[in-house]
């Protein structure tokens, strides 16, 4: 039944978003992962020059030892992961543990190396809430440009951007630019806009800012009603009190591989206990930052 | 099994399905990067916006704004108008509007190529935090430049009414042409911004290559001063992209071989950029 049903991009409409949820209404698992494994190439210098890629290949490869100096780091290694409408699983790992990684294969962002990944839901990525902001914006072309991204439809465009615009408070001050805000005021436009569509499925990685992450209890109403609308709820974090209140379900990853998988407070249990017995895995570099 | 797939879905939708779903991992090279045009094509909404607000973004950072860009491209016109039509011995109502055309088309050309590296190197931030299609973000900077040559090209304009150019129901052509002229500029965003997201020394090449062709187009001589070397501009695709949108500006008869030409870089162009962009799709996020 589940290899019969479509694999769903976040972009496309809604009309296809109803058919697969019709069919995948006889089951619950709504989201599978199958051996998934991620290699992230990490380039160095020689291997970001076409000039002596070019040049190896002329002489036959004799300097591809030289040249090809590609290290590929496994971000993901062969991660199996079942999810049933409703879960709400946190994500516990040390940095570099991998977390962010599969929440990019989650969200579609990075296609997998290896294995499968069977998705029946939109999943809708909250990976940084400045998305697509730029100082110089107003803050009425903000939320527009952040509900654009987002993938807010036309027709759903006008309604979105009034709901934002009444949560922010903001009043006069929407039609400044972004520069002239508090911190305050710029958390609560982009935590506003962040939360301005109501998607099946959400991935929230907080440990891009901390000061999005203490917004989201702040603002604790609406990230309920955000978090409460989703079927499927995924949160990588490193605070336990905000693990706990979102989630029901943890998953503890370590060097790539997923470790435990369990209720959420044994999964906070095994990963407190053991985070000090290890070594730290720190020494993995951070995927986003190696290739840039 | 309460839901037979087959009995209940119409063949239409049986085949909307294998072109648009299918799962990422196994799907080809081929149908993701076809899957990857679609979409970003269809969400004008996104990539026109974006193209617009950069535009304004970019203007509200000036200070005399949108006055900038035309003006100087006026200056420069008359400074090189003024020399350039003694050293080459024509009339200033023959070689101005001909200068005018030559580098307002001129600067989309270059903008196209000098812009293409960065196009996915810039866009590493947005294409990180969410799934967007990577040719939306091509779409985005090919419509800014057009965007932006639009309104640059005034100063053709300025010098066109000022001499007196006598404009005909030809005229239209430059239209298409301006068409044909973002399909280039398309393809060789796309191609150059992939391979330049692996290889980003090519950037450099880029600007080199650009002035190289500047220097090789007849854009402020004509084609029939370079005699013998006229194989040179013929050649040259800049030449033909610029001719098929300069000649209808300036009045002159449909130049059919430089349509042909264009018709002929442009496909063999959208060939090469989507194989370039088939075998790179599924590992562009990794080079970010």
């Amino acid at each position: 039944m589940n290899a019969q049903i479509a694999y769903q991009l976040p972009d496309d409409d809604a009309r296809a978003v109803g058919e697969t949820h019709a069919r995948a209404a006889s089951d619950d698992v709504v989201l599978r992962l199958h051996d998934v494994s991620v290699d992230l190439p990490i380039f160095t210098p020689r291997s970001r020059s076409i000039k002596l890629a070019v040049l190896n290949m002329a002489v036959g490869g004799k300097l591809s030892k030289r040249v090809s100096g590609t290290i590929h780091v496994r971000a993901l290694d062969r991660v199996s992961l079942t999810v049933r409408r409703g879960d709400r699983i946190g994500l516990l790992g040390h940095n570099g543990s991998g977390k962010s990684t599969l929440l990019k294969v989650l969200s579609s962002i990075y296609i997998p190396t290896s294995g499968r990944m069977d998705s029946h839901v939109q999943v809708a990525p909250l990976l940084d809430f400045h998305l697509g902001v730029d100082d110089e914006m107003t803050g009425i072309e903000a939320i527009r440009v952040g509900c654009l991204l987002r993938g807010i439809a036309k027709h759903e465009m006008a309604a979105a951007v009034a709901d934002v615009c009444e949560f922010t408070e903001l009043g006069e001050y929407l039609g400044l630019p972004i520069r002239t805000y508090s911190a305050g005021m710029k958390a609560r436009l982009a935590f506003g806009t962040a939360t301005a569509k109501r998607p099946e499925a959400i991935v929230i990685d907080e440990n891009i800012s901390t000061g999005d992450a203490q917004f989201i209890m702040k603002a604790r109403r609406r990230a309920e009603q955000f978090i409460g609308s989703a079927s499927v709820l995924f949160l990588a974090s490193h605070q336990d009190d905000m693990l706990r209140s979102f989630c029901t379900q943890g998953l503890v990853m370590r060097a790539g591989k997923a470790e435990f998988f369990g209720t959420i407070d044994d999964a906070i249990d095994y990963y407190n206990a053991g985070r000090y017995r290890d070594e730290p895995a720190d020494d993995l570099p951070q995927q986003s930052q190696a290739a840039a | 099994m309460n839901l037979p797939t087959t009995s209940h879905s119409s063949l239409r939708r049986r085949l909307e399905a294998v072109a648009s779903h299918g799962r990422l991992h196994d799907m080809t090279n081929f149908a993701l990067a076809a899957r990857d045009l679609h979409s970003g094509l269809r969400r004008t909404d996104i990539w026109l916006t974006l193209a617009w607000l950069d535009i304004k973004l970019r203007y509200r950072r000036t200070m005399i704004g949108p006055f900038w860009l035309p003006l100087s491209s006026v200056i420069s016109i008359t400074m090189m108008g003024i020399v350039y039509s003694r050293l080459f011995g024509a009339t200033m109502q023959d070689y101005f509007p001909y200068l005018a055309a030559g580098l307002a088309l001129w600067s989309l050309i270059a903008s196209f190529a000098t812009d293409a590296p960065a196009v996915f190197v810039g866009s590493a931030h947005l294409a990180h935090q969410t799934p967007l299609p990577f040719s939306l973000y091509v779409l985005r900077r090919v419509a800014n430049t057009v965007i932006q040559f639009l309104h640059t090209s005034v100063s053709f304009w300025v010098v066109a009414l000022y001499f007196g150019v006598s404009f005909n129901i030809q005229t239209l052509l430059v239209i298409p042409g301006i068409v044909m002229l973002a399909v280039f500029g398309f393809w060789l965003t796309l191609a150059v911004g992939t391979v330049c997201l692996r290889y980003r020394d090519l950037g450099q090449a880029m600007t080199v290559i650009t002035q190289l062709f500047f220097l090789l187009t007849p854009l402020f001589y004509r084609i029939e001063q370079l005699e013998s070397l006229q194989w040179i501009a013929l050649f040259n695709p800049a030449y033909h992209l610029v001719e098929i949108c300069r000649a209808p500006l300036l009045g002159l008869p449909i130049p059919w071989t430089s349509w042909g030409a264009a018709c002929a870089i442009n496909v063999l162009g959208c060939a090469l950029a989507f194989a370039i962009f088939a075998k790179a799709r599924k590992r562009l996020a990794y080079w970010m």
